[in-house]
């Protein structure tokens, strides 16, 4: 046990371990948000979206403005959500699963940091990859649902003249006399962060080097980068010749 | 003296009916007449109340002064004020840029400036002058749904009854000598009460109904730190006015009641010789000034001005609070009653409770100056205000040897503003001007002379018409602003387009804040009858809130969108309802006829400024809910049919859609 908790002092490890609780962190906070100004409203209104069917900021406020138009917020299906829902809400049952993901996510993350010596190297690699896959994936079908939200605007709505809209997953977007802003929130910045520390492990897999050696190798890092530039054009030429 | 004649005071001659130039000149001419009729009066009976030892410089006022004064006013009257605004050379003054508030700004100041008869207190921003809230006091007032729910409802009942009062003095709590943000204190002339106003949400929120007086007139809050709120009684009557000494003047009294500003309970009374007018408190605590204008007890115009001067009266709170302590109180309607009248026991000791200060001559406005050196004490019907020395007041043994200085200023003196630079303004009701003199100077020419103003007067400027009180920003603190001065004049006469034979009152914003170009006059302000006193208060003293905290209304049980309930007990029922955009929690509600209905409902927004109402027309029934503000009233369902409840506020886009109805049935 000792030994295992000496070994954590190797940046791989502590990085991925770091890492993990990050990402446990995230199911806390809210991932996402949109801000939105509209004249109507001498401050901007905010809406936060947490991993479950969660919202914060003033998603009371917004569902009236929303109200208007016909746009719902997500029926969660499977639970019975803190917010209304409307017969014309999409259906996302998949959103309440979002904190199993991240538990999983933080898991093969803490799992690869605590690898033996012989396969961590590999594990690391198939992890980053799969947190990869699976994050872009995530990120793709969010943005396929807010596609779907604003193609989905209720017929019956009260105020008629607003077209159908997509709010982006990050970036600006229009609707009636709103102007929205969607984002990470906290939690999307440390995910953001966590990933980035799996990232940094993901680069060290090959080395034990300490944690307190990061600086140096830091230093060196792009010293490092330029011989193995430097190499690889030796290796080119090597070649042409 | 005429039997027309109509002296300078607060309640002063409303214009007639068809009023035209010529009549409003005419009016100020006899007006002035009958002053001068008076004075000369003066003038053939010199006072003869020598043992007091007072110098009365004015009453041996010449008629060529008489002359310039009453012509001055004719000139004011026809001049106008856009010369003043344009300048000698026809550039921009500074007053009037920085008078200048741009669409989407803020004021620096906010005042609070009393109703009158409208019974409300009105909140301005300065130096804007826009009218930023109104705040039903005595009145009902259905915007505000005030008068129409249980709370608002019981508070008016509970003190009264009355549909109206009559608001004069607003003064604003304070803390260590400067506001504090939390209340402010309004009196009622009318029903002797004093209620106060939360300046979290600029509601009233008690009132009390003062026993033992009538007429409460002037209001003050005790400095430093508002330990109580005085109200003085106008208005002399029998303590207790109960049917006896109905037709015996003598015996009838005015008190000076002291109430707890938290509780709003009256702590006690003390009964004066004369009557009470105006109030101010010395910055230290120790003393509370009170004019009055009818010493000589009298029951008509002519016996209130018979007397060529009467007191100005200094309370002595630690004394009369040890007299409390030693029982030398009498129990009337509940409250401790101290005799305070100038033969009481508890005035002929080395620390009398109330002490006499004579001073020319039907004294109206006294106030404190912001270092508390002096009281000064208008004359109204003396061209002199009279200054006492604060510190002198409790070591001479002869209170008129407190007076340090009585410089003459003009016609109708009647309140007096500071800017924290020295100088006083005090207002000149017949003369129609402010006056700016210097206080040291003043003292320094004491006494004068006689003939023409005091050398301490440094400026006049016309104001339009009749100015009563004046108020400087923040000048009843101990560090007034020196920027802005308020003159709240009783009449605009020609100054705004007509609206018929009320005119509204004009409120003029004067520039002080410039001693080398002087006193510049910058905006008129039309207001509903009638302003008489304010409070000018930094803006960033007040913290008003924007949605209600729940935890202010304990005793309101909040009614989410879950709570909708309709509970049933016998013919009473009882229905929580929320109400947010753009629906109550019920669509309709049936009772049956003779049903009493209680509805409790909650605005359950938390977004500011979005207010509704709840209207039940054929009720008379008009709730104003606030975001998270719960509201309740209780009624007779005596109307058997349909009615429609709505939402007076237009809080949304379906504001109009935001309606329920009320079933009635018809009983059996």
């Amino acid at each position: 046990m000792r030994q295992r908790i000496a070994k954590l002092k190797e940046a791989r490890r502590a990085l991925a371990v770091a890492s993990a609780v990050l990402f446990v962190a995230v199911i806390a906070l809210p991932v996402w948000k949109i801000t939105i100004d509209a004249p109507q409203y001498p401050f901007t209104l905010v809406v936060e979206v947490y991993s479950y069917p969660r919202l914060g900021g003033d998603w009371q406020e917004v569902h009236g403005l929303n109200r208007y138009v016909g746009f719902y917020y997500p029926d969660p299906v499977l639970i019975e959500p803190h917010f209304d829902v409307h017969h014309t809400s999409i259906r996302t049952p998949e959103w309440v699963f979002g904190p199993v993901a991240l538990a999983a996510v933080a898991l093969a993350t803490l799992y690869a940091g605590l690898k033996p010596e012989g396969s961590i190297a590999q594990t690391l690699g198939r992890v980053f990859t799969a947190v990869v896959v699976f994050g872009a994936a995530a990120v793709a079908w969010v943005q396929y649902r807010l596609y779907q939200a604003g193609h989905t605007l209720d017929p019956d709505a009260q105020l008629r003249g607003v077209d159908s809209f997509t709010p982006p997953v990050i970036g600006p977007y229009e609707v009636a006399n709103l102007d929205g802003f969607s984002q990470p929130a906290t939690g999307g910045y440390v995910a953001l962060s966590a990933f980035a520390l799996l990232f940094f492990a993901f680069l060290l897999r090959d080395t034990d080097a300490s944690v307190a050696e990061l600086p140096r190798l830091a230093i060196a890092a792009p010293g490092n980068t330029v011989e193995k530039l430097k190499g690889f054009r030796r290796r080119l030429s090597k070649g042409e010749g | 003296m005429t039997e027309e004649s109509d002296y300078p005071d607060e309640r002063e001659q409303k214009p007639e009916s068809e009023i035209d130039q010529q009549s409003v000149a005419k009016s100020i001419v006899e007006h002035e007449d009958e002053i001068r009729t008076a004075l000369e009066e003066m003038d053939a009976e010199p006072p003869e109340d020598k043992e007091v030892g007072l110098q009365l410089p004015k009453l041996d006022l010449g008629r060529r002064q008489f002359m310039a004064a009453g012509s001055l006013g004719l000139a004011g009257a026809t001049t106008g004020c856009l010369d003043r605004l344009d300048g000698d050379n026809g550039q921009t003054r500074r007053g009037v840029a920085e008078a200048d508030v741009p669409p989407g700004e803020h004021d620096d100041y906010y005042a609070f400036l009393s109703g009158g008869h409208s019974g409300e207190v009105r909140v301005y921003g300065i130096p804007s002058m826009r009218q930023l809230m109104r705040i039903p006091v005595f009145n009902t007032e259905a915007a505000r749904g005030y008068g129409y729910d249980e709370e608002t409802r019981e508070m008016l009942e509970d003190s009264g009854g009355y549909t109206w009062g009559d608001t004069h003095h607003p003064r604003l709590s304070q803390t260590d000598n400067d506001y504090d943000g939390r209340f402010a204190y309004i009196n009622d002339k009318a029903n002797g009460r004093m209620a106060r106003i939360d300046l979290e949400y600029f509601e009233t929120d008690a009132i009390v109904d003062i026993p033992n007086t009538q007429g409460v007139h002037g209001a003050c809050a005790q400095l430093p730190d508002t330990e109580l709120i005085f109200g003085v009684g106008e208005f002399r009557v029998p303590i207790p006015n109960d049917g006896r000494d109905l037709d015996d003047p003598d015996e009838y009294g005015s008190v000076c009641t002291a109430i707890d500003p938290e509780t709003m309970n009256v702590e006690w009374q003390v009964e004066v010789d004369g009557n009470l007018d105006n109030g101010d408190g010395s910055k230290d605590g120790r003393w509370f000034f009170s004019t009055g204008y009818n010493d000589e007890g009298g029951v008509n115009e002519a016996e209130m001005t018979r007397d060529d001067r009467q007191h100005t009266k200094a309370f002595d709170i630690p004394a009369i609070w040890d007299a409390i302590e030693d029982g030398e109180y009498e129990m009337i309607n509940g409250v401790r009653v101290l005799d305070g009248t100038q033969d009481s026991p508890l005035n002929q000791g080395d620390r009398p409770i109330v002490r006499y200060v004579p001073t020319p001559k039907n004294p109206h406005g006294v106030s404190v100056t912001p270092d508390n050196k002096y009281a000064i004490s208008s004359g109204k019907l003396d061209p002199t205000t009279t200054i006492i020395d604060i510190e002198a007041l409790g070591e001479v043994d002869d209170p008129a040897d407190a007076i340090v200085g009585q410089p003459n200023l003009g016609i109708g003196p009647l309140h007096t503003a500071y800017d924290g630079r020295g100088h006083a303004y005090t207002t000149l009701f017949v003369d129609s001007q402010v006056v700016k003199w210097d206080i040291e100077a003043a003292v320094e020419a004491y006494p004068e002379d006689g003939d023409g103003d005091s050398p301490a007067v440094i400026e006049k400027i016309d104001v339009h018409y009749n100015p009563g009180h004046l108020i400087a920003s923040e000048s009843y603190t101990a560090d007034p602003e020196g920027d802005w001065l308020l003159s709240l004049n009783k009449l605009s006469q020609d100054r705004f387009l007509p609206v018929g034979p009320v005119h509204p009152e004009n409120d003029q914003l004067i520039y002080i804040g410039d001693d080398e170009e002087g006193m510049q006059l910058v905006k008129d302000t039309p207001a509903y009858p009638e302003p008489h006193d304010a409070s000018i208060v930094s803006a960033d003293k007040l913290n008003p809130t924007q949605v209600y905290d729940r935890e202010d209304q304990p005793d309101k049980e909040y009614i989410s969108s879950d709570d909708n309930e309709i509970i049933r007990d016998g013919d009473e029922v009882h229905i929580k309802m929320h109400n947010q955009r753009n629906h109550f929690g019920f669509e309709d509600i049936t009772v049956q006829e003779g049903d009493t209905v209680t509805i409790t409902t909650t605005n359950v927004e938390s977004t500011p400024d979005i207010l509704h109402s709840l209207a039940i027309p054929n009720y008379d029934i008009n709730l104003k809910i606030a975001p998270q503000e719960t509201r309740e009233v209780t009624f007779e369902a005596t109307e058997p049919g349909v009615h429609w409840f709505y939402c007076a506020y237009f809080c949304s886009a379906l504001h109009l859609e935001m309606r329920s109805r009320l079933l009635v049935e018809p009983a059996d």
